[in-house]
């Protein structure tokens, strides 16, 4: 097998992905240590890292797939999504591809799975959705959205993140069992020095309360809220400082509904955020930490709105199914760190062109 | 001990030879339970509450010494009127001027927790944003507000910020622990700048809560219905405040923190809380219900500062065995905006 520069990033990431969690100093091996990919069948077990590319790292995000093998009709506008995937890999050649839920729902068909023309079921529909990253060879995060907790009484959240596990290039993880859902964890970016440069969280943002009369949908739980800033607190206390962090998950939380404020809201805001109703407190945590500088979420199609909220960027991702409603205009959010600067770049890509201006953002309070 | 000034109350200063009695230790989750300290308890059947909120007592000119004395003067009909099992008080209880005050801050302290004393009241205050706005610290605060006899507040955890945040439970007749009532310190400006006006209540106190409503319930055997008080409202009482739900004036919006650090939301999900009473925004006296839990604003006691309601409390009467209460707005000419909840 032709070892390109790509594998062999990627097979030197499967390589670190073995070592305990860095503390502050500690050098991992080198990225470009000549690692065998092939002897990694599955997921690496042990806690993932990603470390700044010639000084940068890019971060694609996809949201709302909407992938469906309900039907026939569904089934082509998943097999439409994946080739769009493929074609935005291709062009932005990420480091990571962070895709933020809602990737397999059933659309039409009698029973929640949505893979019913699937002879493998729901595990075939996720290894199909795996496929394009590991052709690409680009490491890739999930968090569910409320469609694939759909199917839990068929298949349960964590059962479907070990499915997920299985693609080489998967690095999602659960980092607390006792939390609700699957898939809460972060994720080092390690600079040239060994250290934490950036920290990125994916939580999952659960589906519907167990009371639906209380809202429409499920507010991210008080335990996973502690469990980040448990998290945030120890990764400062290793560090000795604060590590910025990018957030991820699926539905947006409460705050977002500050970009009725057109004037200081970038982007599509097509549709008021569909929060939950009650606000569970996660963004106040955040301010409260002072680390995390940017949520990105999915779920309300017609968005891909970026607005600055009390210092904390909260941003939509461009939608990127064929299925489910909204525009036609499928794509991606970009996000570009670049070692040692004040902020981050974004923007939302679509096949051939990039859409609107890239926005800075200062790093974290002191 | 000279009397000067402090005396212009009323001549029974004398009284406060017993206020060396109180003690509350913050020691971590310890009730306010000794040999002198007052059991809150139903009898036959009914427990009364009247709260009270924004004394905004002042001593810059003899204009607000004189506003300090009505209100004062306010806080005695009202208990006199309504006898009450327990009295609160949600906050900005003093605003400036203390050290025009002979005797200071302590003094100011001893003004407010008076009536309580000479009326054997058992009661608890809460910390309002105006209260946290002087060089003493709230643990020094809460000290001398713990000189009085009948001071049933207390702070649960020492470390957390602000003071007197703790819980009381009132016992059933036969001894058990019927129901809890709840005390947050919310607190004034946000240690954080840029964040708004009002600070929020914080992770610990949230956290304190849940664990120690968890610990009530696995002792119940159920939740144990709760009431909570603190001075500044949730940013849920907007919702409220733009329905036409509300019982009562709603003559501004609610001064919440722009910030929510989910104490609502962890309430709902303890399932104990029936209602939350608050006070900061003198011309609102409203009660409504959100999702099960009653968002209910106090009537401003105190003549200092803002607002033109007439001058008064909030009774809130609980029935043993029954989870809910009665609440109603009594002034000493007066009751009114009569609502209730039970489940």
């Amino acid at each position: 097998m032709t070892c390109s520069r790509r594998r062999f990033l990627a097979a030197g990431a499967s390589a670190l992905a073995a070592m305990p969690v860095s503390k502050a100093g500690a050098v991992p091996a080198a990225a470009g240590a000549a690692v065998d990919a092939s002897a990694e069948p599955t997921a690496p077990r042990g806690r993932p890292m990603f470390r700044y590319n010639n000084g940068r790292f890019r971060i694609l995000q996809f949201t709302d797939l909407h992938n469906s093998y309900s039907t026939k009709k569904e089934y082509a506008k998943a097999e439409k999504t994946l080739d769009r995937i493929r074609l935005l890999l291709e062009q932005e050649k990420p480091d990571l591809a962070v895709i933020t839920g809602d990737i397999i729902v059933n659309s039409g068909g009698k029973t929640p799975v949505g893979c019913e023309l699937l002879e493998g079921g729901v595990a075939e529909g996720w290894a199909r959705f795996t496929k394009p990253f590991e052709e690409a060879q680009v490491p890739f995060v999930t968090t569910f959205g409320n469609h694939d907790h759909d199917r839990e009484k068929s298949v349960s959240a964590k059962e479907q993140l070990e499915m997920i596990r299985r693609s080489p290039m998967s690095r999602v993880y659960n980092a607390d069992d006792s939390l609700p859902g699957a898939g809460n964890c972060s994720i080092p970016i390690l600079g040239s020095d060994g250290t934490d440069a950036v920290r990125l969280w994916f939580i999952d943002s659960l589906s519907y309360p167990k009371r639906r009369e209380l809202s429409s949908c499920a507010w991210i739980d008080y335990s996973q809220i502690q469990w980040y800033r448990r998290e945030s607190a120890n990764i400062e206390t290793l560090a000795g400082r604060k590590v910025p962090g990018l957030m991820f998950f699926h539905i947006p939380v409460l705050e977002f509904n500050q970009m009725r404020d057109r004037s200081q809201t970038f982007g599509h805001y097509g549709e008021d955020a569909d929060s939950s109703e009650l606000n569970s407190g996660l963004f106040t945590s955040l301010i409260e930490r002072g680390d995390v500088l940017g949520i990105f979420t999915g779920h309300d199609h017609n968005n891909d709105s970026l607005l600055q909220y009390k210092g904390i960027v909260m941003a939509y991702g461009r939608k990127t199914g064929y299925g489910g409603y909204g525009p036609h205009d499928q794509g991606g959010r970009l996000i570009e760190l670049v070692e040692g600067s004040d902020g981050y770049r974004t923007c939302i890509v679509t096949p051939g062109r990039t859409d609107y201006p890239w926005y800075w953002r200062a790093r974290p309070r002191e | 001990m000279t009397y000067t000034r402090r005396t212009f109350l009323t001549g029974a200063a004398l009284a406060l030879g017993a206020a060396a009695v109180g003690q509350q230790s913050s020691a971590v989750g310890q009730q306010a339970a000794g040999a002198d300290k007052p059991v809150l308890k139903f009898k036959n059947g009914k427990f009364r509450i009247l709260q009270m909120t924004d004394l905004h007592t002042a001593y810059n000119n003899p204009h607000e010494v004189a506003q300090a004395e009505m209100t004062v003067h306010k806080m005695r009909e009202m208990l006199a009127k309504e006898k009450p099992d327990l009295a609160v008080v949600t906050g900005d209880m003093i605003t400036s001027g203390v050290d025009l005050l002979d005797g200071g801050l302590e003094a100011a302290w001893e003004n407010i927790t008076r009536p309580f004393d000479q009326t054997n009241t058992p009661f608890v205050v809460t910390f309002g944003n105006h209260d946290h706005e002087r060089d003493a610290t709230m643990a020094e605060q809460l000290a001398m507000i713990a000189r009085a006899k009948m001071n049933l507040t207390y702070s649960a955890d020492p470390t957390h910020p602000g003071a007197g945040t703790c819980c009381l439970p009132i016992l059933a007749s036969d001894g058990g622990e019927a129901m809890r009532l709840w005390f947050f310190d919310s607190h004034s400006s946000p240690v954080i700048e840029g964040m708004g006006g009002y600070d929020w209540i914080r992770n610990e106190q949230i956290r304190w809560y849940r664990a120690e409503s968890a610990k009530a319930e696995q002792r119940a055997g159920h939740p144990v219905p709760g009431l909570a008080f603190f001075h500044i409202p949730i940013p849920e009482f907007w919702v409220v405040h733009q329905s036409d739900a509300a019982t009562g004036s709603a003559g501004e919006t609610p001064g919440s923190p722009e910030l929510n650090s989910g104490l609502f939301t962890s309430m709902i999900e303890r399932g104990d809380i029936l209602g939350i009473f608050v006070g900061h925004d003198h011309v609102n006296d409203y009660a409504a219900l959100y999702k099960g839990i009653a968002l209910v604003y106090g009537r401003k006691t105190g003549f200092g500062a803002y607002g033109d309601l007439e001058r008064g409390g909030r009774v809130i009467e609980l029935t043993e065995g029954k989870a809910g209460f009665d609440t109603h707005v009594s002034t000493p000419l007066r009751e009114e905006l009569y609502w209730s909840y039970w489940k």
